[in-house]
């Protein structure tokens, strides 16, 4: 199959450099109207044909195009396969009767394939085997006619064995059928498959079953929808994903899951196709919640020429537990769930987070963000408490189930009174010019953001020592943390790193408290 | 005129007809001199309300006073509680920081968080999650030049619809007009001492104004945080007076001995 030029009266060829120079390896029809042919020599077509053009042959440009081709076909079966470096197969089991029959189906996809300026000769058999024989070498592969009239070359078998058969008279398939199987296993016992040739007759014949191997693997949920005519327009496209999401969202009841994650693909009308993925945090077969995280991202669409075909697929998918327990009600846990979704598919990785504490001593580690995922809330989380101590205890305790919801909210534990945090903190802490009245003391005054500020109270220090056991701070320095209130009654969580005595210390602010 | 008037309230939300609906306890500070300025219902638990900084410094003070605002709503709601930031207030002020939200009061299973690029952003978060039922509460950061009057509208009805309230915390003082049933300013204010410790500084201490309020009217007040017992308590107009020994934080609201004004 070979895009059609866009000169069709000058013969053309694809050249390739071979052990004895340039030699043709593909050339049009007015070129083989010429009499020239593959593996011809390129000095021996010139002769015959002076006009001849060529350009030479890119095969990994082709591979590209066929990729392309065989993935645009995805339109009529999700089952579709590259076969070699001139072929694509479709597997339209089940599939055929979308487009009214597997003639109307072969009938369209060669207008389409036309249309697009190829040549494609497509043929639909009850296995790979027999398709592959018809495509290329019945003389009108569109009816399914025997393959017993076809050469042995057929076959798919290598040019060694079709050589060998020729020689002993054998020289369609049909001769293959009428002899005795055994003597033809006893005489092709090769170690490929092209090497053996029943192996070849029986998957044409579909006697022995042949791997496919699709594309993308199957999906287990999908609906589409191809258009009698391509949509332009936004509502039109709406409603189309609204009808086939209600689909999807039934074939999901049936069984008992939800989407976790889905892929709608558009296929536009001038060959391109537009992929549009969407990710859930709980399964759903909500239609009309899904359609809400769809909509945005079908705003600014480029539809081109129209879309003509829409398929939506359940890439993943889970079973819809009945029970979620742990943050909320279960009402609100599904509600919550689906915010989530909507604000995750807007805002491209932006999550609602929970904030969930970690044991370690250094205060901008001792908690990190954590995507809120409502099932997975229970199970031990580390929390950090302290005393009087300054160093810090790390316990492990069970998260509070607080969350169930039972009740009015809980009034904090008596024992994490000593805690004092402040309510915001810096990332990266900022640097402050301190004044202190004695060199271990609180400070007294302090210079942050070009702002001198006069501290009335102070709290501390609390010293905190660097984790030596991580790696890449064996030359942290330890910190001593004052909680410090201006005249104003702003305050402040200061910290001093690093001790008197061994080089000067740094002054940062860390973090701010209300 | 008193059906006009039942009406009027109905359009604004204020009136008693649409608070009854909800069923829970009425939203009040807990300091009989400033719910007296709320209106009989206290503040709306489905409306929606400001919260400014008084001067630029006071930002952590503003977002103190929401988040004890909002423990007040949360003791009788068993929903939780989302606060949408901006990234421009989170590389300003600083991230919401677990533990301190825990030495505030608010436990951190009860709270979920999401920081977004775009005032804009924010405000549609802001309005998906208040319709979605699923929230008590949503705290946003506002930018006052995005959250006009049609904006915080659209925030108040989807607040009525699922039943959650909203503060908006400004990034200043402003006087633009918004859809809010209260709008607060808040400023530090120096805190006293607490008992056996004259130099370390006490419990948050605020100076809080209502400057605008649909069903009762403005005030002043400085107010102190107690966050072991979600309580608010005022404060007499001296400040740096220490807090009388036997006033402990775990004692039992009724016994409490601090001085209330009004």
């Amino acid at each position: 199959m070979k895009a059609r030029r866009p000169v069709p009266k000058k013969p053309f060829a694809l050249v390739e450099q071979g052990p004895r120079g340039l030699r043709l390896i593909a050339c049009d029809r007015t070129a083989r109207g010429l009499g020239l042919h593959r593996g011809q020599r390129l000095a021996d077509a010139r002769a015959m044909a002076p006009s001849l053009a060529c350009e030479i042959h890119e095969p990994h440009k082709d591979a590209e195009s066929l990729l392309g081709l065989t993935r645009w076909c995805e339109r009529y079966s999700p089952w579709v396969s590259l076969d070699g470096v001139d072929g694509l197969l479709v597997d339209a089991t089940g599939s055929s009767h979308l487009f009214g029959g597997e003639p109307a189906m072969a009938a369209d996809m060669e207008r389409r394939f036309a249309a697009y300026g190829f040549t494609a000769r497509i043929a639909i058999a009850a296995t790979i085997g027999a398709a592959w024989a018809l495509a290329r070498y019945s003389s009108s592969p569109h009816r399914g006619e025997d393959i017993g009239g076809l050469p042995i070359e057929a076959l798919r078998i290598d040019t060694e064995a079709a050589r060998t058969l020729r020689r002993l008279g054998l020289k369609t398939i049909g001769h293959l059928i009428d002899i005795p199987r055994s003597s033809l296993a006893r005489r092709f016992r090769g170690e490929t498959i092209d090497e053996n040739v029943l192996m070849r007759l029986d998957e044409a014949l579909g006697v022995r079953s042949e791997p496919f191997n699709p594309l993308t693997p199957p999906p287990v949920f999908l609906a589409r929808q191809a258009m009698m005519e391509p949509l332009i327009s936004q509502e039109g496209l709406e409603a189309t994903l609204r009808e086939v999401l209600g689909r999807l969202a039934q074939d999901l009841e049936a069984a008992g899951q939800g989407a976790l994650r889905l892929m709608l693909t558009l296929y536009k009308a001038d060959g391109g196709r537009i992929a549009i993925p969407i990710g859930l945090t709980a399964p759903s077969r909500d239609a009309r919640h899904l359609f809400k995280l769809f909509r945005p991202k079908l705003e600014n669409l480029d539809a081109g020429f129209g879309i003509d075909a829409l398929v939506l697929e359940a890439r993943e998918t889970a079973a819809i537990a009945a029970a979620q327990q742990g943050f909320m009600e279960e009402s609100h846990a599904v509600e919550f769930d689906r915010l989530n979704d909507r604000v995750k598919n807007r805002h491209e990785d932006r999550a609602i987070a929970g904030l969930s504490a970690v044991a370690s001593h250094v205060p901008e580690r001792a908690e990190n963000s954590s995507p809120h995922f409502c099932g997975e809330r229970e199970g031990p989380v580390a929390q950090r408490r302290e005393g009087e101590g300054r160093s810090g205890q790390v316990l492990t305790a069970p998260h509070l189930p607080i969350a169930a919801g039972d009740g009015p909210l809980p009034l904090p534990a008596k024992a994490r009174r000593g805690v004092n945090r402040p309510l915001l903190i810096f990332d990266v802490p900022e640097s402050a010019i301190v004044l202190a009245a004695v060199p271990d003391g609180p400070p007294m005054r302090f210079t942050w953001r070009r702002v001198a500020r006069r501290v009335a109270k102070a709290q501390g220090p609390e010293r905190i020592a660097p984790e030596w056991w991580r790696l890449g701070e064996k030359d942290a320095q330890p910190r001593d943390y004052y909680t410090v209130e201006d005249d104003k009654g702003r305050r402040y969580w200061l910290y001093r790193e690093g001790l008197y005595g061994e080089g000067e210390p740094k002054w940062f602010v860390h973090g701010l408290s209300p | 005129v008193e059906a006009l008037r039942r009406h009027i309230a109905r359009i604004e939300g204020t009136g008693p007809s649409f608070e009854r609906r909800g069923k829970a306890a009425p939203w009040r500070l807990g300091v009989p001199a400033i719910d007296g300025h709320l209106g009989r219902e206290g503040l709306a638990r489905a409306g929606l309300h400001d919260v400014a900084p008084e001067a630029y410094g006071d930002m952590a003070a503003a977002m103190g006073f929401a988040t004890a605002l909002a423990l007040r709503a949360l003791q009788e709601d068993r929903r939780p509680l989302l606060w949408c930031r901006l990234d421009r207030q989170r590389r300003e002020y600083g991230r919401l920081y677990g533990h301190g939200l825990e030495t505030l009061g608010l436990p951190r299973a009860r709270f979920v968080t999401v920081t977004l690029k775009k005032p804009v952003d924010v405000l549609w978060t802001a309005e998906e999650a208040l319709k979605c039922g699923a929230l008590a509460l949503v705290i946003a950061d506002a930018d006052g030049r995005v959250a006009g009057l049609t904006q915080t509208r659209r925030l108040a009805l989807a607040a009525a619809r699922g039943k959650a309230a909203g503060l908006l915390v400004f990034a200043a003082r402003h006087g633009g007009a918004t859809a809010s049933q209260t709008r607060w300013a808040v400023a530090s204010a120096p805190s006293r001492a607490p008992p056996f410790d004259v130099n370390a500084p006490g419990r948050p201490a605020w100076d809080v104004e209502l400057i605008r309020s649909r069903a009762g009217r403005p005030g002043a007040w400085r107010v102190e945080w107690q966050s072991a017992t979600h309580r608010f308590d005022l404060v007499s107009g001296l400040p740096g007076g220490a807090v009388h020994p036997l006033a402990d934080e775990s004692a039992p609201a009724g016994a409490q001995k601090t001085f209330r004004a009004g």
